[in-house]
């Protein structure tokens, strides 16, 4: 098992594995696994140059995720042409997000990023006609039950995630980056026109400043982090990994402030302090900063770090549902949090009487495993 | 408890065990199951209960792979054979620097033959016959293969043997070393056996195929041979491959060369004795 | 063979009986000589001929749409 501190020392700083032997390897390299990190580590570490650190006997785990990494970037790229071709021949214009978008906008987080689906957003008006056009493009829902059905469309006012039917891919069509709350609306807009890439893909990609404000809103304003600390190395990348730094980062300022979103950019430089010993974060570090960034980023500070059976804990289940409500209030008006609280509620007395997999649908009997 | 199997290219540590089950998989894994110790491990398993008071009524565990939960919850009873399919999920969700084929693989003077089949085609029994009947069965289940050697390894797991094969094995091999039967599970009854000592093992050494086999059982059947062509033989590779799209062209030049200098043909057979004997006049 | 510096990556099988080939998103198609010859004459022809030129094959699966990946056969 990883002290927390050493776990980061090596994820964030990439630094201590002189004091790795093959116990700490195997804890090190359970954590990257069970997030979805082997594969884009080893890229950071690649980056810079210190490639000999890896023992001999993890190198087969590193190369086959970097395989499983390649192969989704191949399977992105086909997806993300077609869906180029369908929304051309329907003239809407539409932004790949998050993972899609590292990836076709050949970003450096891009390497060895993997991701669950592909996420694209659309101006609202846009939205029936989109889903219209990828239902007749082989497109169908995927299964869930009317609570959720009835959370994408009323609450989240966008339609419920899709999958192939062929091909297995599934796709997230938004029309804003978060729910829309009294006075916090994006100019989506502006964010679908704001292309600076210079890939294949360019047009559909977008700006720097716009991805990192949407992973930081994903980031700070969900009430689940699971991918906390991936997110948070994505921002990290795009910021400081290529390109001016300073630049990067007065651009990214700017947009939030424009957006209204000026506290969550001091809780998110406050993370990247924490975590990566940026300096963005030290001018707000003795700040009167406000009673919400304060919490948010003391919570959020505790909940990024991966729980895992392989990293020291402390009371990581209380942050986590800390976390959990904050994530909830923020995002959400009172008679919503009501509702999804009371449904959430339900659910999970159920599932500790009978079992966490109580809802789960059986499994179709299938030849293999 | 928590234990350390080695199954020669991959290490797997299994927490949360019983000591029933412990018990069980001493048996079929003999020196190669061991406490476990620090150190390093490829794969990560572990057996969780699912809710408190799933741990006193009606009790039911979860397996994780990686922290990743594949597989749906089951009785205490039915955790033999759901380790034995973990372990394989493992692999084959995790390992792609070699190109896994759902197959059984027996070697016999250091040529492999490939059995590749869906479930419930009978190739774990005939690999497990012929495992016991002078083969080295290399692993009834899963061929691993390294495309630039196209070698396939040794493992050392035990074979899983449905329904009604767990009879035809009992009769056919004598003494062979059987689990006990679990009985219920989505496949039906399961039982394992194990084939070889691990000094028997260590005599196993990655091997080229040389014959693609594709077997089936029609009861009595006289042993009827078509011979198949080099594309036909890919097709049928390819629909058994379970991360050809991962390995992208590493996979499908390895699948390109096993079905060029395979002979391969399909079988059809009611008499394994029979098969046997044909099978090892092939390969001497 | 498989050329492994090309993009368009396929096997002509040395005994005539077909070709493979890999398209860009990792997915293969499969044709059987013996199956092709109504549909794809051209194909069909030089699969069949004593020895098969690679360029020409290559010319011909690229014209039929052989590798690109909105074709589903």
């Amino acid at each position: 098992m990883l002290s927390q501190k050493q776990f980061l020392n090596a994820y964030c700083y990439l630094n201590g594995f002189d004091d790795f032997d093959a116990n700490k390897w195997n804890s090190f390299v359970r954590v990257l696994r069970e997030n979805s990190l082997v594969a884009s580590f080893y890229h950071r570490l690649e980056r810079s140059n210190q490639l000999y650190c890896i023992p001999e006997y993890c190198e087969d785990m590193f190369l086959s995720a970097i395989n499983f990494a390649n192969a989704q970037v191949i399977q992105t790229e086909v997806q993300g042409k077609k869906l180029i071709r369908l929304f051309n021949a329907i003239d809407i214009p539409f932004v790949f997000l998050k993972g899609a978008a590292y990836i076709l906008g050949s970003k450096r987080n891009s390497m060895g990023r993997l991701m669950t689906d592909i996420d694209i957003c659309v101006e609202k008006e846009n939205i029936d006609k989109a889903e219209e056009a990828l239902l007749g493009a082989g497109w169908s829902f995927k299964n869930m039950d009317e609570h959720d059905d009835k959370y994408y469309r009323e609450w989240s006012h966008e339609i419920p995630p899709l999958k192939h039917d062929n091909e297995g891919v599934v796709l997230d069509v938004h029309h804003t980056l978060i729910p829309p709350i009294k006075g916090r609306l994006l100019d989506i807009h502006a964010l679908i026109h704001s292309s600076e890439s210079d890939s294949d893909f360019s047009s559909t990609i977008p700006s720097r400043a716009w991805l990192v404000l949407h992973s930081a809103l994903h980031l700070i304003l969900n009430e689940d982090v699971k991918n906390g600390l991936r997110d948070l190395t994505d921002i990290f990348v795009l910021l400081y990994g290529e390109g001016s730094a300073s630049e990067n980062v007065a651009e990214t300022e700017a947009l939030f402030i424009k957006e209204g979103f000026e506290q969550e950019w001091i809780v998110l430089s406050l993370l990247l302090e924490d975590f990566f010993n940026t300096e963005i974060g030290s001018e707000h570090a003795s700040a009167n900063l406000s009673l919400y960034i304060r919490m948010r980023h003391f919570i959020l500070r505790k909940a990024i770090v991966p729980n895992s059976s392989f990293i020291q804990s402390d009371g990581r289940w209380l942050w986590d549902s800390v976390n959990y409500v904050l994530g909830y209030c923020s995002k959400m008006p009172l008679h919503i949090l009501f509702k999804q609280v009371t449904y959430k509620t339900y659910r999970n007395l159920i599932k500790l009487a009978f079992g966490e997999y109580f809802f789960r649908k059986p499994k179709p009997k299938r030849n293999g495993l | 408890m928590t234990i350390a199997i080695d199954s020669g290219p991959y290490t797997f540590s299994i927490k949360g065990l019983s000591a029933p089950v412990v018990s069980e998989l001493s048996n079929l894994y003999l020196e190669r199951l061991t406490p476990e110790k620090d150190g390093f491990y490829d794969f990560s398993l572990s057996i969780e209960n699912t809710s408190p008071l799933r741990r006193f009524f009606r009790r039911q565990r979860i397996i994780s792979v990686e922290g990743v939960k594949p597989f749906n919850p089951i009785s205490d009873q039915h955790l033999l054979p759901s380790i034995e399919w973990a372990m394989n999920w493992a692999v084959a969700a995790y390992q792609h620097t070699k190109l896994s084929l759902h197959s059984s693989v027996v070697v016999k003077n250091g040529k492999a033959i490939l059995f590749p089949a869906s479930s419930g085609s009978g190739k774990s029994t005939l690999a497990t016959y012929l495992g016991y009947s002078g083969w080295q069965m290399f692993s009834d289940e899963m061929a691993l293969i390294d495309p630039n050697t196209l070698e396939v390894s040794p493992l050392y797991r035990p074979a899983s043997l449905k329904n009604k094969s767990i009879d035809v094995i009992s009769t056919l091999c004598e003494n062979v070393n059987l689990s006990n039967i679990t009985r219920g599970t989505h496949k039906g009854d399961i039982a394992h056996a194990r084939l070889y000592t691990c000094q028997q093992f260590g005599h196993f050494v990655p091997s080229k195929p040389k014959f693609v086999v594709f077997p089936r059982y029609v009861p009595h059947k006289e042993t009827t041979i078509r011979m198949i062509s080099s594309v036909e033989s890919f097709a049928m590779l390819l629909r058994n491959a379970f991360n050809y799209n991962i390995m992208g062209k590493q996979g499908f030049s390895a699948l390109s060369e096993i079905s060029s200098s395979c002979q391969a043909m399909q079988i059809e057979y009611s008499d394994a004795h029979d098969l046997d004997d044909y099978l090892s006049g092939l390969v001497e | 063979m498989l050329d492994s510096e090309s993009s368009e990556a396929f096997t002509v099988f040395e005994d005539g009986s077909g070709i493979a080939l890999l398209k860009s998103d990792y997915s293969s198609v499969v044709l059987i000589t013996s199956a092709i010859e109504k549909e794809f004459p051209t194909l069909h022809r030089l699969l069949s001929s004593d020895e098969p030129s690679r360029c020409k094959i290559k010319s011909e699966l690229l014209a039929q749409g052989f590798f690109s990946v909105d074709y589903s056969y």
